[in-house]
């Protein structure tokens, strides 16, 4: 769970060599101890520089939240991670075998979803016409085994999001990649999400890097909390609560914790507090309070009964 | 004429009728009043009856009747047949031209920046200019046989083919082609996966432009000293007057038109099946 340290041998573009050769059992440790590494990764736009001299180090199975105001970088160091954007081998080396799930579900339309998940892996293993088949296992394991031959455009925004996890998981990738795949989702929806996530992680045990605006979410699902500010990680907050995980005194402490680091300032009650006076900070999603909210009408989050429940919390909690 | 749609409308918006029969006739003149079919039948029946009549000579317009009955003939005698695929050859051949030209063009400029630089400008400014004023260019050039009509044609074609795909490139999405890298798919890869799927629908566009400019350009081309083809029937039918030949080969220009368009409709059908408005069908 803790970040290894170990000092590591240079080694040269580890980019390539490890998952390329397709051994990839989910889990395995990958030779140079840590799954992703980075040192000293600056990264600038022109006159602003948006990552500064970073530091970062995943370990094999680990899950790390990344938090951080829009605009802080965290987007930029995602691509970075997924080989998207070009750094130099020495400062920044990630698994060969990764996957991006992006917030939008990024399927091809024109495309059958099993055609979607198979996307890129025609040349290799799946030429035997293998694909349909390793295909529909994927999306039976996220919950879309009544998909495979739909169009992209017949499914709803979280099929679709579950299609795309299944596209990365596929692959087996030592290191998946969430960019804010939650965001758009529903309350509801995103909670199941959030299972499935935990769920195809422990089954598959890549390290995940999930980049998020949302605290509950990072403190829910994730080992390691990092805040990046200023173009470094100003922040690292473990997390050894025993999944799953439920609102408590330490939930809320971090909680409050993370959200000054945000620079959120929050009146009201101290730790221990019961969570309906938590506000939802401004502009943050609170996935885990609107659960509250379904929860304590007995109905499935209908509209203006959820909006004035959030919006009394807002108007009571901030002030 | 005015009567027949006239009526329905006024029958329609009248009171309620005393009797079954009234009734009946109000219902069968508002079904009237609602088909598309009225005005042209009507238009048709007019035309008819004031061909009968002597109302319009035949040699300013042959009679429905007269112009059916010329159809058959030319149809029997073999006339109409062998001038129609020679008309089909030229538009087969300068549309297959056109559209190869216009879509190599355009997925150069669509794909590589050197390539737009070099094409896309020329393309622009040529396309600027009414292509049917290059005939007399065409015949200094070309002569008067089969290659400045077939060259007609495909200029014709050309032009919409590449500025649809052209766009239909360009608008691809990058988030998609970016989805697609980061999945591991090769430059190639990425063209006939992502690029091409996605500027299907602007092409498909595009080849319906293209065969209206096809089917323009041939009227056009075959004013050209044609010895054959549907203009070269009409060009002869015009030195004797023979407006029923004339309004027949016209009929065959815009079935031909009408047949086309609904070629390319199924295509849409089969290569867009994954659009959603197809979907909800």
């Amino acid at each position: 769970m803790a970040s290894t340290t170990a000092p590591l041998p240079v080694s040269s573009n580890g980019v390539s060599s490890p998952a390329a050769s397709g051994a990839a059992v989910p889990g395995d440790a990958p030779r140079d101890g840590n799954a992703v590494r980075v040192r000293g990764f600056t990264r600038r736009f022109g006159d602003v520089t948006v990552l500064r001299d970073l530091d970062l180090d995943i370990a094999p199975g680990e899950f790390v939240a990344l938090l951080g105001r829009s605009g802080s970088g965290k987007t930029t160091l995602l691509r970075t991670l997924a080989g998207l954007d070009a750094a130099p081998a020495d400062q920044v080396s990630a698994p060969a075998a990764r996957a991006v799930v992006f917030q939008e579900p990024r399927l091809l339309p024109w495309k059958r979803v099993w055609r979607n998940v198979t996307l890129g892996l025609g040349r290799g293993r799946l030429k035997s016409g293998l694909g349909r088949v390793e295909a529909a296992t994927a999306l039976e394991e996220v919950g879309l085994g009544h998909r495979v031959d739909a169009w992209p455009a017949t499914l709803s925004g979280g099929e679709a999001q579950r299609a795309a996890l299944a596209r990365a998981l596929v692959r087996e990738p030592r290191l998946l990649l969430l960019d804010e795949p939650f965001a758009a989702l529903d309350a509801l929806t995103r909670i199941r999400m959030h299972q499935l996530v935990l769920s195809l992680w422990r089954a598959h045990r890549p390290a995940v890097l999930l980049v998020t605006h949302d605290v509950d979410e990072a403190i829910t699902l994730a080992d390691r909390v990092l805040v990046l500010a200023d173009g470094r990680l100003a922040v690292e907050e473990k997390v050894s609560l025993p999944r799953p995980r439920e609102t408590g005194p330490e939930f809320q402490a971090l909680r409050r914790r993370l959200l000054g680091h945000l620079g959120v300032e929050q009146a009201g009650p101290r730790d221990g507090a019961p969570l309906s006076f938590i506000p939802p900070a401004a502009g943050i999603r609170t996935a885990w309070n609107r659960a509250a909210a379904v929860n304590g009408h007995g109905v499935p989050y209908h509209g203006a009964n959820g909006a004035q429940t959030n919006g009394a919390q807002v108007a009571g909690g901030l002030s | 004429m005015s009567l027949t749609i006239d009526d329905p409308q006024a029958q329609a918006l009248a009171p309620a009728p005393r009797q079954a029969g009234a009734s009946l006739a109000r219902r069968v003149l508002a079904r009237l009043g609602n088909s598309r079919w009225t005005v042209p039948l009507a238009l048709l029946l007019a035309w008819e009856i004031g061909s009968r009549v002597g109302l319009v000579p035949p040699r300013v317009l042959a009679a429905p009747s007269a112009v059916l009955a010329t159809f058959w003939t030319l149809l029997v005698s073999g006339e109409l047949p062998s001038n129609l695929l020679v008309s089909l050859a030229r538009v087969a051949t300068g549309l297959g031209i056109g559209v190869a030209v216009g879509t190599g063009l355009a997925v150069v400029a669509g794909l590589f920046r050197r390539g737009e630089t070099l094409v896309d400008p020329l393309m622009q400014m040529l396309r600027t200019l009414p292509f049917l004023a290059l005939v007399p260019l065409f015949i200094v050039w070309f002569g008067i046989g089969e290659v400045p009509k077939v060259a007609l044609i495909a200029l014709g074609a050309a032009f919409p083919t590449y500025l649809t795909l052209f766009s239909g490139i360009r608008a691809i999405e990058a988030k998609l082609v970016e989805a697609g890298r980061s999945f591991g798919l090769s430059r190639l890869e990425l063209i006939t996966n992502v690029v091409l799927p996605g500027a299907t629908p602007s092409f498909l566009v595009g080849l319906r432009y293209a065969l209206g400019h096809a089917w323009l350009s041939l009227v056009v081309a075959e004013q050209i000293n044609a010895s054959a083809g549907l203009g070269y029937l009409i060009n002869n039918a015009r030195d004797f007057m023979r407006t029923d030949i004339i309004v027949v080969c016209l009929g065959v220009y815009a079935v031909l038109g009408l047949g086309t368009d609904f070629l390319v409709r199924l295509l849409e059908r089969h290569l867009l099946a994954w659009r959603p408005t197809f979907l909800e069908r």
